[in-house]
């Protein structure tokens, strides 16, 4: 399914941090899991996701290093900074009240029974 | 770290160097700072800076307090940005009775290879205090003669700031003079070269007046002879 | 620059992505570890096709094609990796390599060899049997940034029965500036009396080098009987004048604390 990029952008950072919250994962990792966690729901066009690791470096949310992997190879690890912590939770709260506002919206009738 | 972070570290650590080198090290950024340093750790001091003669890998402070005249080697360390103090021969006390009182100092210039060295470096510097006197003539090595015409001693200048740099040319001879509060300040410098037989400093120098008639001769044995009125130069 | 310019019959299709890819990033000397990690995730994929069968060229074609388009990646990547900030992060890098090597050779190598200095106490060079007496103080001048502390005077003798011995002052000196040049300072410039007022030379001494300089001044012919010592300084307008009761053996017990061997003459 191809859903609206915008939708996938907006939460891309949100969902990475999740992610990298649990375990630090390289960027193949990354998308294996969403794959699976997603039902396939998400189909990145994969590289898009290194832009995404970088800017995230840059801004201080998470820090890189060289590991080896389960496979025996070297890949580059990303791990969650407490700045990023500090970013997931807020990012958490904002998609809260958002889904929440769409729901309210969609099932506007609904809700004034509630 | 990402590289806003390794970039604030770096530059913070570079400043954190620079601040301590500047401070705690023996070496300075400035040459005149090292002078300022060298005085007052010797206490003596604080000189007004007469003249600065700059010989490339050294500059040299002549300094004047109260009734003495000193000078300083700065020396440069293997960085072209770094000085450090060298030698100094402080508190001459100048003698005001004297028309002519020179001090002289000379020291090896090293190449590294034998105690000897690339020759001597020989510096011959002091106030004239006769006002007639309008010519210096000195003569050194194997009969070289360098010639100084003095400044009056009022030079118009004398109440601006009397710092001035001379160039000390590495292979040839340089001479120089200011005039200044304390009398008209003169300053020669040649290399003697290493095997010289010459005589140790330099042979005698003359003051003369503007009519070439010779009023005083110093040696660094006799000291000040005043000839008598019939003798030539 | 021209993304086919390699012969394409000799490039894979990573390297043909891969350099279409960097083509857009102008900061250059982050392209060795974007290839790297781009390179690494193709070969990830192209595996899992493998796993599920597919053929070896087949499936580096199929993983390169999950990657996306080529020129937006690469313009998206050149968005994250400024070459302003790059080249100023490079250059701060050198200018903190040779600041800190400087600083190590310039400052902590000679600092840490003039700290050790001052362990070594220069009263340990003093021959403990020719002691007669040893007393300690506190006097504090200063000239200039210097500030001197006298810490100890202590009189020996070779032979007992003489009237005079050496009289060994220890101090020490450190220089209230921040910087470790400068010249030393001896009490050579310093005239030595004692309470007749005769005068007495410096004969020898020496100094620690470092921040703080640890030091002794020796005076030969030094009575031992002698009441007070004077240390005066007077040069180039900068002057102290130090006065030092001395208690010799047999003198009665003072204040100030020292040790009077016994065996000494009576005063």
């Amino acid at each position: 399914m191809q859903l609206d990029k915008g939708l996938i952008g907006g939460s891309t950072v949100l969902m990475v941090l999740s992610l990298l919250k649990e375990k630090d994962c390289y960027g193949y990792e990354i998308i294996r899991l969403l794959e699976q966690r997603s039902d396939s729901t998400f189909e990145f066009k994969e590289g898009s996701l290194y832009p995404v690791l970088h800017r995230m470096e840059n801004s201080g949310y998470v820090t890189s290093y060289m590991h080896t992997a389960d496979s025996g190879k070297q890949r580059r690890y990303y791990r969650i900074t407490g700045k990023g912590q500090e970013q997931l939770a807020e990012e958490r709260r904002q998609w809260d009240i958002f889904s929440r506002s769409v729901n309210k919206v969609i099932r506007g009738e609904a809700c004034g029974l509630v | 770290m990402n590289r806003k972070k390794a970039l604030i570290r770096n530059l913070a650590l570079t400043a954190g160097c620079t601040l301590l080198i500047y401070t705690v090290s023996g070496f300075f950024f400035v040459p005149e700072s090292a002078f300022r340093v060298s005085e007052r750790s010797s206490h003596y001091g604080p000189s007004e800076i007469v003249c600065v003669g700059d010989a490339g890998s050294a500059q040299y402070f002549f300094g004047s307090f109260e009734n003495y005249i000193s000078l300083t080697e700065i020396k440069r360390y293997y960085l072209p940005v770094l000085w450090t103090i060298g030698n100094q021969y402080l508190g001459h006390r100048r003698d005001l009775s004297q028309a002519l009182d020179p001090q002289y100092s000379s020291h090896v210039l090293s190449d590294g290879l034998s105690s000897a060295g690339a020759g001597r470096r020989v510096i011959v510097y002091g106030y004239v205090n006769d006002p007639s006197v309008t010519l210096l003539e000195l003569n050194y090595g194997d009969g070289h003669v360098l010639r100084l015409d003095l400044p009056d001693p009022d030079g118009g200048s004398s109440a601006q700031s009397l710092q001035r740099r001379v160039l000390l040319p590495g292979d040839a001879a340089a001479a120089a003079a200011l005039p200044s509060d304390n009398g008209v300040f003169f300053l020669f410098c040649f290399i003697q070269p290493p095997d010289s037989s010459a005589v140790m400093y330099y042979r005698w120098l003359r003051g003369l007046s503007s009519d070439q008639t010779l009023l005083y001769e110093y040696s660094p044995q006799t000291g000040v002879t005043i000839p008598p009125p019939d003798s030539s130069s | 620059m021209n993304p086919t310019e390699k012969n394409s019959a000799s490039s894979s299709p990573s390297d043909q992505f891969l350099s279409q890819v960097l083509s857009c990033v102008r900061f250059r000397y982050d392209h060795a570890v974007i290839r790297q990690e781009l390179l690494d995730h193709i070969e990830d994929r192209k595996d899992n096709y493998m796993e599920e069968g597919v053929k070896d060229g087949e499936a580096e074609i199929l993983a390169v094609s999950c990657m996306g388009d080529a020129r937006e990646l690469g313009e998206a990547l050149n968005r994250e990796h400024s070459p302003l900030l790059g080249w100023i992060w490079r250059i701060s890098g050198w200018a903190a390599s040779i600041c800190v090597f400087l600083a190590v050779v310039l400052t902590i190598l000679p600092l840490g060899h003039m700290m050790l200095s001052p362990f070594i106490n220069s009263a340990d060079n003093i021959p403990r049997d020719q002691i007669v007496y040893s007393q300690k103080m506190e006097e504090r001048v200063q000239i200039d940034d210097r500030v001197i502390i006298l810490r100890k005077v202590v009189f020996t003798q070779t032979d007992r029965n003489a009237d005079t011995g050496t009289l060994h002052i220890l101090w020490d000196n450190y220089e209230k500036r921040l910087h470790f040049s400068g010249w030393g300072f001896t009490l050579s410039d310093c005239r030595f009396t004692d309470q007749s007022g005769r005068e007495y030379l410096f004969s020898g001494g020496y100094s620690s080098a470092g921040p703080l300089s640890r030091c002794s001044t020796e005076l030969d012919g030094f009575p031992k009987g002698a009441e007070t010592l004077y240390i005066d300084y007077d040069r180039y307008h900068r002057q102290f004048h130090i006065e030092i009761p001395l208690l010799p053996p047999g003198s009665g017990t003072g204040p100030i604390s020292g040790t009077n061997l016994p065996g000494g003459d009576a005063s």
